[in-house]
């Protein structure tokens, strides 16, 4: 155990939540298969996650680094101990989402397809901090969301971002002292 | 309200005609109207203009002075220097940290800020400053405590400590053992007495300085079986030694001011002069742990160019030499100098040595570790 | 007493000039703002006006510092209700009643709640800490890790009322916060867990990138999932703010979350955040219409706002009476009075007695101040409804992102935010509450702490040797068992009268 552990967690993060969305891509497809399973697809595979990271967590205790201080509980204990508490939870959790009183799935709103797009948005705009700089990729962004979000008026599309960016170098970096992300861009050119 | 100064006026009017303009521009879009979007963007750029005057104003007054304070460096900041700490604010390093700032100044008109980055022992302050540029606009604001963090936890020194210039030491804090005031101990030997068969210790953070500290007076005493429990925070721990959860725990001299606690002992070789009465260790036969003591100091990227750590290492000449610095200070027992990065690095190297060697002996980190 | 009054009332006169009135308005303005600002907390708010005390007296510095810790916990409510992104983690419980008010065109009255509670609650702990200061302090001495763990455990019980009938996936999403709250380094050996070499995870995850996720972020994702460019205006809302009378009506529910606050307060680590959960719980147990709580009930928030405004004068407490900081933002005070060279702790009484009355005074004038700020303000803040949804949500976005940035400037928190904000999203569209996993990410940390101290100091005994410990420990059961008897007891009733009418 303890062996599989310390490989577990010397593995970068990155291939650890590749094999989350891998079990949770099959476990999709089980609980799309079955007709019983089907309408509740949804909440269970969200259980299912919540219990696969705890699943993930407890084999990660046998990793720890045993300190020789320690003379309360261990670095382990509470861990475990929350990990113990969510078996019987999580079936009881089971048994009510398939129950009698289970409520189905509601099924995705018309706009679901925007959702989406507006996460990879935000992702790609804080990513873009780091080269064009906290101002340029906000009022690019806030321009970009109103737009998907049926926006047309130009004054507005104008001043808001604009204005978010006034507010937030007085506010913030002026006032406040937060140094915002600049750009390694603009660095490099000017 | 002579005292009051003009810049916290300014600064909040500054904040109100922001906000205004921001609600202006956010309620005119809601209105349909065009027109009062023009309006409110005029109002935007009115306010942002008055911004610019009352820095204008403020600029000539400055440029002046800084004439001045000036004198062996070339180097001059063009903005703001953070210095940031690894405590929150209200901690012992936090305190020191704008006290210089408010010292520094009278002797510079750079605005120096002090922010706070708490976490991990130091390592996510530590973590900010590698990851800005080696400009020396960010100042890490360290004390001995970090460098027993990373040993106790057996991190990687070439980068954490090693990857910072360590440019000023600016003072020393003895330690010292406190009780509640109600105590019955009052010397080092009720102290060993009262720790025979076991003993239970209130301070900060496991690996922390006070802590590795406190192993150190264990194992020079000769104090078996005691538990280190570690607090949250400083102050936390002081609670609980009062309230009777621990029968001692290790701090510095100042921490008893105000507080239902007194030190037993301190660790100094020349008695202080606010705590006459209390002995050292010398007294009790135990000279060697009374060349104990936490610093603090500064340290800047490695790579910071050598004209800005001139600058810098001036600035603290002049707050260490201040009337007011040194007074704050000697009032809470601490002595401030100004060691500088040879000195200063060798503090530090030879802090690693004595952890090491500590926490080897007491087989609390692995025997290969080398830092 | 009577002379409490009279040094007090010194302190008023010491106070009556423009000069420190102004100071006061000051920090309470920038408390406000800084409060509703998420990822500015009280503490950062008052740490980042302290150089500005430099200059000042040390009572008029610390008077405008105690504006700014008054007005920056009323602060977070308002975007708590606005638009449901808390401003300080304490005005999360805030949000659960508030924010649904707003959305049912009742944004007045959740803004005219929370700001009348949060005055009243400041000023009852403005009292409480005049007059019970000493008492209220040797209870903190007496309050060791084991009183603690029975603490959070009793604060655990209250995910029994953020459920409600789907208790099976409040539980599983309280146990999802708790294992949240176990990344980083362990709070008592410093070992790193779940971290996979991660620096950013080395703290674990921080408290305000959670929040702001899980209720601002999750909550504008499932508005655009049924979003309609039909629909670009919220309904028309009714701004009106209630009459006096009808926050009379909450009278009870404020006084008790006052103190519930302000004794929560008192202990240093717990703060107002367990506090309002706990008040929120403690009213909806009273409530004879439980079942309107987390839809928006009026009680909720006048709980919510007047135990984490409470315990502002709990936090004063130690501070005063021990020298020991009882919050984090106390703690920012504390600095402030040693940057003074004053000593905080009882000698402060002896030694500056002007001073201690003045912080007494200012606290009055502060809430007085924050009542007549707010009336004004709230006024302008809840018509924030009136930006139309194409610019409100893409403005949520950036605010939450600036917000979690600005907690510890590190771009870490705002990925850890977007996670959230689609957990928080997932978890809302099956019906998972999220103010658990908040519950679990407030709790856990000082659980294990406590656990483990409490053994350290006296061993597993000390779970079941301490009155107050085993005192706790039988509210929290009976805060679980009760409900279940009652309602087996109204089955019951229900089946006798059943039989007897099918008997008849």
């Amino acid at each position: 155990m303890a062996a599989f552990a310390k490989t577990l967690a010397s593995l970068s993060p990155y291939w650890v939540i590749l094999g989350f969305v891998v079990i949770l891509a099959a476990l999709f497809l089980l609980f799309r298969a079955s007709a019983k399973t089907r309408p509740f697809c949804g909440q269970l595979l969200v259980l299912s996650a919540i219990c696969l990271m705890a699943a993930l967590f407890f084999i990660l205790t046998f990793s720890f680094k045993v300190s020789k201080m320690a003379t309360g509980a261990s670095a382990a204990t509470m861990p475990r101990a929350w990990v113990v508490c969510l078996i019987p939870v999580a079936i009881l959790c089971f048994v009510s989402i398939l129950g009698k009183s289970g409520v189905p799935d509601a099924p995705f709103g018309a706009n679901w397809k925007r959702v989406i797009i507006v996460i990879v948005a935000i992702f790609v705009d804080v990513f873009l901090f780091k080269y064009i700089g906290y101002y340029v990729s906000s009022a690019v962004f806030l321009i970009f969301l109103m737009l998907l979000m049926g926006e047309r008026r130009l004054a507005c599309l104008a001043a808001v971002p604009v204005g978010w960016c006034v507010f937030t170098y007085f506010v913030f970096a002026k006032f406040l002292f937060i140094s915002l992300p600049t750009g390694s861009l603009w660095a490099s050119i000017f | 309200m002579k005292r009051i100064s003009g810049k916290t006026l300014k600064k909040g009017a500054l904040l109100c005609a922001m906000l205004l303009a921001a609600s202006g521009i956010l309620t005119a879009c809601g209105s349909s109207s065009s027109s009062t979007a023009s309006t409110t963007a005029a109002a935007t750029t009115a306010a942002a203009e008055t911004t610019a005057a009352a820095a204008e104003t403020e600029a000539p007054a400055e440029t002046e002075a800084a004439a001045e304070a000036e004198a062996a460096s070339t180097w001059e900041p063009t903005q703001p220097i953070t210095i940031m700490n690894y405590v929150a604010a209200g901690g012992g390093m936090d305190v020191a940290t704008r006290k210089f700032a408010e010292i520094a100044a009278k002797y510079t008109d750079a605005t120096i800020v002090v922010d706070n980055t708490p976490g991990a022992g130091g390592m996510t302050a530590i973590e900010y400053v590698l990851s800005q540029e080696a400009d020396g606009y960010t100042v890490f604001a360290g004390t001995v405590s970090n460098i027993a963090y990373l040993v106790a936890n057996e991190e990687d020194l070439d980068y954490y400590v090693w990857g910072l210039d360590w440019i000023d030491d600016i003072m020393a804090d003895p330690y010292c053992i406190m009780v509640s005031s109600d105590s019955e101990i009052s010397s080092v030997e009720d102290l060993l007495a009262a720790c025979e068969g076991g003993s239970v210790w209130c301070g900060p953070s496991t690996g922390g300085a006070k802590h590795l500290a406190a192993l150190q007076f264990w194992n020079a005493l000769g104090i078996e079986d005691a538990t280190w429990v570690p607090f949250e925070s400083g102050p936390e721990a002081l609670l609980a030694v009062i309230g009777g959860q621990g029968i001692a725990s290790v701090g510095n001299p100042g921490d008893v001011e105000g507080r239902d606690l007194k030190s037993i002992v301190i660790a100094t070789e020349d008695k202080l002069a606010n705590y006459p009465d209390v002995a050292n260790f010398a007294d009790s036969g135990y000279a060697a742990l009374d060349e104990l003591n936490m610093w603090r100091g500064f340290a800047v990227k490695d790579g910071t160019p050598e004209e800005m750590i001139v600058w810098f290492q001036n600035l603290v000449d002049q707050v260490t030499a201040d009337e007011e610095w040194q007074q704050f200070f000697s009032e809470k027992s601490i002595v401030v100098f100004n060691k500088k990065t040879d000195e200063f690095e060798q503090i530090i190297k030879d802090n690693i040595a004595d952890y090491i060697d500590i926490l080897k002996g007491l087989e609390l980190i692995d025997a290969g570790y080398e830092g | 007493m009577a002379e409490i009054l009279q040094l007090t009332a010194g302190g008023f006169i010491g106070l009556m000039n423009p000069g420190s009135l102004l100071l006061i308005l000051i920090g309470v303005c920038v408390g406000i703002l800084g409060g509703a600002i998420p990822g500015i907390s009280p503490s950062m708010a008052v740490a980042l006006l302290l150089p500005m005390t430099y200059s000042m007296t040390p009572t008029q510095g610390i008077v405008m510092l105690m504006g700014i810790y008054i007005g920056a916990n009323y602060g977070g409510s308002i975007t708590a209700v606005a638009i449901n992104t808390p401003g300080t983690p304490s005005a999360a419980v805030t949000s659960f009643d508030g924010y649904p008010l707003a959305k049912s065109g009742r944004g007045g009255e959740a803004m005219g709640i929370s700001l009348w509670s949060s005055v009243f609650g400041g000023l009852i702990g403005a009292v409480v800490l005049m007059f019970c200061a000493v008492p209220l302090a040797s209870i903190a001495l007496k309050f060791w890790p084991s009183e603690y763990f029975a603490l959070c455990v009793l604060g655990l019980t209250t995910v029994a009322t953020l459920g409600g009938s789907n208790w099976q996936k409040a539980l599983v999403a309280v146990l999802f916060g708790l294992l949240i709250n176990m990344v980083g380094i362990d709070p008592v050996l410093g070992v790193k867990r779940f971290t996979f070499g991660v620096t950013a995870l080395y703290d674990g995850v921080a408290m305000v990138p959670v929040l702001i996720g899980l209720f601002a972020l999750g909550e504008v994702f499932s508005n655009l999932e049924n979003y309609k460019s039909s629909d670009k205006k919220f309904e028309r809302l009714t701004y009106k703010f209630p009459k006096i009378g009808y926050y009379w009506k909450l009278k009870f529910s404020i006084i008790r979350a006052g103190f519930v606050g302000c004794l929560i307060g008192v202990f240093p680590g717990a703060g107002g955040t367990i506090a309002s959960f706990l008040a929120y719980d403690v009213e909806k147990r009273c409530s004879s219409h439980p079942e309107e709580f987390g839809k928006g009930a009026p009680e909720g928030v006048a709980a919510a706002e007047a135990s984490n405004s409470g315990s502002v004068g709990g936090a004063m407490v130690p501070l005063l009476a021990l020298g020991i900081p009882g919050s984090s933002t106390a703690a920012v005070l504390i600095g402030a009075l040693m940057i003074h060279n004053l000593s905080p702790g009882p000698s402060l009484f002896t030694d500056q007695p002007d001073l201690v009355y003045a912080v007494f005074a200012s606290m009055f004038i502060a809430n007085v101040f924050m009542a007549a700020v707010g009336t004004f303000g709230s006024r302008l803040w809840v018509r924030v409804s009136d930006i139309p949804k194409t610019i409100l949500y893409p403005l949520i976005f950036t605010f939450s992102i600036l917000g979690s940035y600005s907690v510890k400037k590190s771009m870490a928190d705002v990925v850890a935010c977007l996670i959230f904000g689609v957990i928080g999203w997932l978890m809302k569209r099956y019906q998972y509450p999220v103010s658990p996993v908040v519950l679990g990410v407030v709790l856990g940390r000082l659980m294990e702490l406590n656990f483990s101290q409490a053994l350290m100091v006296s061993g597993i005994t000390s779970f079941v040797t301490r009155p107050l410990t085993v005192i706790l420990f039988l509210i929290a059961a009976a805060a679980v068992i009760w409900p279940i008897i009652s309602e087996k007891r109204a089955q019951k009733k229900r089946a006798q009268a059943d039989g007897t009418e099918a008997g008849k």
